[in-house]
């Protein structure tokens, strides 16, 4: 009878012991992996809520350096010198043609304040077209002076385009970026419709490089290891990189994204016009956390993002933390499983 | 434990969705379905409802159905104040989709000012207001009149003749091209007022087009006098080869109901045209024709007061809420791809970029596209030939002029 006894005593315990090891363990993991779960849900809405805030951000200093750009056009077409200036151009230029004496001596006249504009504002070039569409003055392409931009070669390009938009919205407008290969860059064309007491007199057009779109999507402060910004244009059935890249300082008008693709499409959906936040894969085929806008003023998508593994970086530690504490804990649990569980199958010494 | 938190985690979850069933969200549709403007409005209206239902059926709004009130003003700008106050007081909606003439909106304004709602206003229009509590979908005035016009300068003639409606619309659009005429050396030969829905003058009005001979007429005619407008041109002899016509308020729906085959070969300047060929323009086609009928078209305030639903929609979803506040937080520059192409809402004035078209009346009442912007326009709706207190002076004395109305009275 006591051997019987102690053995379901022994058997009891050790039973009791297991379930109890078990029930911990249980719970260590449930709790690991409910921390863990929150703590990850609560980082993505806290990092996309910051990412949506610096998208904000980064949108509205885009379109404020567009609107800057357009307003110190529309000042300058206003300005009497202009106005002369375009006056005395285009009635030499009817007179007699680019090689006509009048001509030359009212352009030598005018390009010396209109290249100190050029340079000392850090634009590419200036432009001066007629109301009939003919190139009368550049600071710096004379070989395209004569050209007609409504009926030449030109009148397909993006300043054709830029100048008869100004034109007919009487606005200062922006043209698209494209690459140019004198300039060897990508550059845009903001043209002014000059207008003065005698109605409309041609158009003023600033060639304006990519140096400080570039500044502002290369700025990757608050963005840590490998948050970026990446700026693309419909262009077809594709969306192209407008600028450089954190991953990719070579991206600017080479890497392109299909339309329809399984990747980067945040940036597919932001220049289609669409605007929202989540988790996608970038063009790296890396997971990202990812808040995307519409850029109006540059018809262009702008993404923020982060990839998920820097985002999620506290979560992990945690997770690793968690079972660790967790794997101590069920050894001090083991241990004090076996002492209980000892104590408990020792035969009493009364 | 485990499993009970799983449990009571999964009933509250769908307790809470039970009762977001049953839950919707309120919202006024005020539109004139009856009077003289209902040729114009009726299928906005229509449009407004399709966005809703099909909103509804992709799961509604924050999980809870979009309710629409719909609400006939009569054409009576007076029946619009009440019935927005009505909407908001009684029905306890969140916004109001609706208005079409200025004068309807300028009764709205202060209701949706006083009450903080939102009201989506989707047809062009004058411009010279910016309320924070309107959504302007359709145009303002640098992304219809002033290319318009300027287009019309360069291809059709320098001399002009208006024709309008006598409210605050066509008077304030015409006070706009005035002022752009003379800065561009054109000449306004003529301008002419007729009482809206009013069709006895049209016949003198038409005579005075003959006398003076312009290069171009200028119209801001709205609703059905329209039809008795083109049909005495016609008869009188005036062409679009020999006098071409620029409307600034007649568009496919109306050409349809006018059944206005006396305009074809004149011009229409708007922001869309069923004709755009683009797919998301045939799909929305497709859908409102499969809805409404065959027979029917869409245009530009249509698809305006259609993506208006839908831009409104997505900054609720954003917004989390339908309250006003939030709401208009989140559309500041909210953008979707429309029928029309990329729209975006400008943060700073509530207006809409939108791409510019003009386009000439076919044979089958249909546009043909002679010239667009090929890309969305920032809104501007103060024009520059006048400061912003000289515009709402010159406001204020058309309202005094008539009385305290925003249109003339014709007494």
């Amino acid at each position: 009878m006591d051997g019987s006894a102690e053995f379901w005593k022994s058997a009891l315990s050790t039973r009791f012991m297991a379930w109890f090891f078990l029930v911990a363990f249980i719970l260590l993991l449930a709790v690991s992996y409910l921390v863990s779960f929150n703590a990850e849900q609560y980082l993505t809405r806290d990092v996309i809520s910051r990412l949506k805030a610096v998208a904000d951000s980064k949108a509205k200093q885009l379109e404020a350096y567009a609107r800057e750009r357009k307003r110190d056009v529309t000042t300058l077409a206003r300005a009497p010198s202009i106005i002369e200036a375009m006056d005395k151009l285009n009635d030499a230029f009817k007179k007699g043609g680019l090689r006509s004496s009048g001509y030359q001596a009212i352009e030598r006249q005018v390009r010396p304040f209109l290249t100190h504009y050029t340079e000392t504002e850090g634009y590419i070039d200036l432009y001066l077209v007629s109301p009939d569409g003919d190139l009368i003055f550049s600071v710096n392409r004379g070989d395209r002076r004569g050209s007609n931009y409504k009926t030449g070669s030109y009148k397909n390009s993006e300043l054709a385009k830029v100048v008869d938009r100004a034109n007919t919205l009487l606005e200062t407008e922006l043209s698209d970026f494209e690459y140019d290969q004198s300039a060897k860059e990508p550059a845009a064309f903001i043209a002014s419709p000059v207008l003065a007491q005698g109605g409309a007199m041609g158009s003023l057009v600033l060639q304006v490089g990519p140096a400080e779109v570039d500044a502002i999507a290369q700025d990757y402060e608050g963005l840590g290891e490998t948050g970026e910004i990446v700026l693309g244009s419909l262009s077809d059935k594709k969306v192209v990189f407008m600028t450089p890249v954190r991953h990719d300082s070579h991206a600017a008008f080479r890497r392109t994204i299909d339309v329809g693709s399984s990747i980067e499409r945040p940036l597919q959906q932001a220049a289609q016009g669409e605007r929202g936040q989540g988790i996608a894969v970038d063009y790296r085929g890396e997971p990202v956390l990812a808040a995307w806008r519409y850029l109006p003023s540059f018809r262009w998508g702008l993404v923020l993002k982060i990839d998920t593994a820097e985002a999620f970086a506290p979560a992990a530690a945690l997770r690793t933390l968690l079972l660790r504490i967790g794997l101590v804990g069920m050894a001090i649990a083991a241990l004090a499983a076996l002492a209980v569980s000892i104590f408990l199958s020792c035969p009493p010494r009364h | 434990m485990l499993c009970i938190c799983v449990a009571v985690a999964a009933c509250s979850e769908s307790s809470r969705r039970s009762a977001g069933r049953l839950d919707t969200i309120k919202v006024g549709v005020l539109h004139s379905l009856t009077g003289t403007m209902a040729i114009s409005e009726k299928s906005v209206s229509d449009a407004t409802l399709l966005a809703i239902e099909e909103i509804n059926a992709k799961g509604g709004v924050l999980g809870r159905q979009i309710q629409p009130i719909v609400v006939d003003a009569q054409s009576d700008w007076s029946m619009y104040a009440a019935e927005a106050t009505r909407l908001i007081t009684q029905e306890n909606v969140s916004v109001i989709f609706g208005c079409w003439t200025s004068a309807s909106r300028k009764m709205v304004k202060p209701v949706v000012e006083r009450y903080d709602r939102l009201l989506f206003y989707p047809v062009q229009y004058e411009g010279l207001e910016q309320s924070p509590n309107i959504i302007y979908t359709g145009a303002a005035p640098n992304q219809q009149i002033i290319p318009a016009v300027k287009w019309a300068f360069d291809t059709l003639g320098k001399r002009f003749f208006l024709v309008a409606s006598d409210y605050v619309f066509p008077r304030s659009a015409n006070a706009i091209i005035k002022a752009q005429v003379a800065a561009l050396r054109g000449t306004v030969i003529g301008e002419e007022y007729l009482l809206l829905g009013r069709t006895k003058d049209v016949r003198r009005v038409v005579q005075k087009i003959v006398e003076t001979r312009p290069d171009v007429i200028l119209n801001t005619i709205n609703g059905d006098t329209n039809g008795v407008f083109f049909t005495e041109l016609r008869l009188a002899g005036v062409t679009p080869d020999k006098i071409p016509t620029l409307s600034f308020s007649i568009a496919e729906d109306e050409l349809r109901s006018l059944d206005l085959k006396t305009a074809v070969g004149d011009y229409a300047a708007w922001n869309y045209f069923q004709s755009l060929d683009s797919k998301e323009n045939l799909k929305f086609v497709k859908r409102f024709r499969e809805r409404y009928g065959s027979n029917r078209v869409t245009d530009d305030p249509i698809e305006a007061a259609y993506f208006g639903v839908h831009l409104w929609a997505k900054a609720v979803e954003e917004a989390g809420t339908e309250e006003t506040r939030a709401v208009r937080k989140a559309l500041a520059n909210q953008s979707l791809r429309a029928p029309e192409g990329i729209v975006h809402i400008d943060a700073d004035t509530q207006h809409t970029w939108k791409t510019v078209r003009i386009g000439r009346i076919r044979e089958d009442l249909q546009f043909e596209i002679v010239w667009t912007s090929n890309k969305p326009i920032r809104p501007v709706p103060y024009p520059v030939y006048r400061t912003k207190s000289e515009w709402d002076q010159f406001l204020l004395g058309l309202y005094t002029g008539w009385g305290q109305a925003w249109a003339n009275p014709g007494r």
